[in-house]
């Protein structure tokens, strides 16, 4: 029992030098590699890894570096003044493309909100359709039953309700919402032309009538931009099965959202969104469409 | 005897009747509205990809092709364009609400009655089975007076059970098509050969 421990604390004891962990005195990682000296085994790195490295690890060096840039009269300002980095700025002709994680808060939100759009909240435009009774395919299904269900899934408020909640929730983090009804008498007539289009407006189908109305908003704000909504709600026959041949059928029930961010300057379409649930025509009260209007917005963007 | 003769009777009483019947269900059929009557050559415009979400591929050519052969069942002079005319892109709301100058520009200028199809929707799925469904909308119109003629709705569902409709689920789209197809033109008048 004692030789074995003895050969184990030996083999321990020879086994731990190599096994050392090597660091050096910055404290950056290292990649061991078999040289003969030990100054040697240090990889050498770039000196803005090194830079970035140092910043991360120290926010208040950061952020003097940040302040020092600020200064007016400060050469690397004037050579970029729309980057408020300080690896940027501490070295110009950099091509470091971690600079982003380093951006001082103040700042981003500062220039950001000197360039942020003026959303005008249109009111939605809720459709309810209805389509009856099916054929018989070559294949001899049986002609399914017409749905029968109520052709008003719901109120059309509850619909509109819903669709500018989850729009002020969401556009209103990333950009300045205006309520239409509290906008000036010519943006509020240019707003009653537009609606009058919401429905291709929000599948991102810009005419000429949409394009001269929004070159009307243009001119009173160029940052004007409008949000424009459409639900359709579309009932049809419904699914089926025939016990004698094996036929089935799915639902022709559909509900699809559309929605679109244009520009009042421009006339292009900055975003848009689409969800189409297929063999369901959901009701406001259903969580299925609370859900799709969610997911609608999720990726929404005002570039 | 007797039995002879009732035999012969029936005989008689059947081959008079048949034509007379059938005759009647002929004059049934004649298209009740002059508006399509009156109609020499409809010119089927390219159908409009008018679909919602994610789109798959579908042989729109052949789906004009399936219109214009239903029409030619109906008897009527049918030709497919080629291109939608001087509007460019059609939308829905520009045919819902189509003024007769727009109307002009729409089609061929050759053609007075031209026939708009949109492609609303065509999916197909796996269930416990497979199934497929297709909606289409038309407009026809006639260009000289600027009026709507016809306009109606197609639905097609498609779909088989079992493990054998799901090896079927690549035709459940072209069958459902099919029946779309059948569906919208329905409401289209047949006329007499």
């Amino acid at each position: 029992m004692k030789v074995a421990h003895f050969i184990l604390c030996c083999w321990v004891l020879l086994l731990v030098p190599c096994l050392r962990a090597q660091t050096p005195p910055g404290g950056k990682a290292i990649v061991p590699i078999e040289l003969a000296k030990d100054h040697e085994q240090f990889v050498a790195s770039p000196s803005e890894q090194v830079k970035f490295a140092m910043f991360k690890a120290n926010p208040a060096l950061s952020e003097r570096v940040a302040g020092a840039s600020q200064s007016p009269g400060s050469a690397q300002e004037t050579q970029s003044p729309r980057s408020p980095d300080p690896v940027q700025n501490a070295e110009p002709g950099s091509q470091s493309s971690e600079p982003a994680h380093l951006a001082s808060p103040d700042m981003t939100v500062a220039a950001t909100q000197s360039q942020r759009l003026k959303i005008i909240l249109l009111k939605p435009s809720v459709r309810f359709e209805d389509i009856h009774k099916g054929v018989r395919s070559e294949w001899g299904l049986r002609e399914p039953e017409a749905n029968k269900s109520a052709k008003p899934l719901g109120a059309e408020e509850n619909y509109e309700n819903l669709l500018l909640s989850a729009a002020r929730s969401e556009v209103a983090p990333k950009a300045l919402l205006l309520e239409r009804e509290k906008l000036d008498s010519p943006a509020t007539d240019a707003c009653a032309k537009l609606e009058a289009l919401t429905s291709r407006l929000a599948r991102g189908s810009v005419n000429e009538a949409a394009t001269s109305a929004l070159a009307e908003l243009a001119a009173l704000d160029e940052h004007y931009a409008i949000l424009a909504q459409f639900v359709r709600l579309e009932t049809g026959p419904g699914r089926s099965w025939n016990p004698n041949t094996g036929s089935i059928t799915s639902s022709t029930d559909s509900t699809l959202v559309q929605v679109a961010l244009i520009s009042g300057k421009t006339g292009k379409v900055i975003w848009k969104g689409e969800r189409l649930i297929r063999n369901k025509a959901l009701r406001p009260t259903d969580s299925g469409f609370s859900k799709a209007i969610t997911e609608l917005y999720r990726d929404f963007d005002t570039k | 005897m007797k039995r002879a003769l009732r035999n012969g009777f029936v005989v008689v009483f059947i081959t008079v009747l048949c034509p007379l019947l059938s005759e009647a269900k002929k004059k049934e059929k004649l298209p009740p509205d002059p508006r399509f009557a009156a109609i020499q050559n409809i010119s089927v415009l390219p159908v409009v990809d008018a679909r919602a979400g994610k789109k798959a591929g579908v042989n729109l050519e052949k789906l004009q092709g399936g219109v214009v052969k239903t029409l030619k069942k109906k008897h009527y002079s049918v030709g497919a364009a080629s291109s939608s005319g001087e509007v460019g892109e059609v939308a829905v709301e520009d045919i819902e609400g189509a003024d007769p100058k727009y109307l002009k520009k729409l089609g061929p200028s050759s053609e007075r009655w031209v026939m708009v199809v949109f492609l609303d929707d065509v999916a197909s799925k796996i269930t416990f089975g497979s199934t497929g469904n297709a909606e289409l909308r038309g407009f026809l119109f006639d260009k000289d007076t600027g009026d709507l003629i016809w306009k109606d709705r197609g639905v097609g569902q498609a779909g088989q059970g079992g493990l054998m409709g799901m090896t079927m689920k690549g035709m459940m789209k072209g069958a459902a098509l099919e029946a779309a197809v059948s569906s919208l033109l329905a409401s289209v008048p047949k006329r007499p050969k």
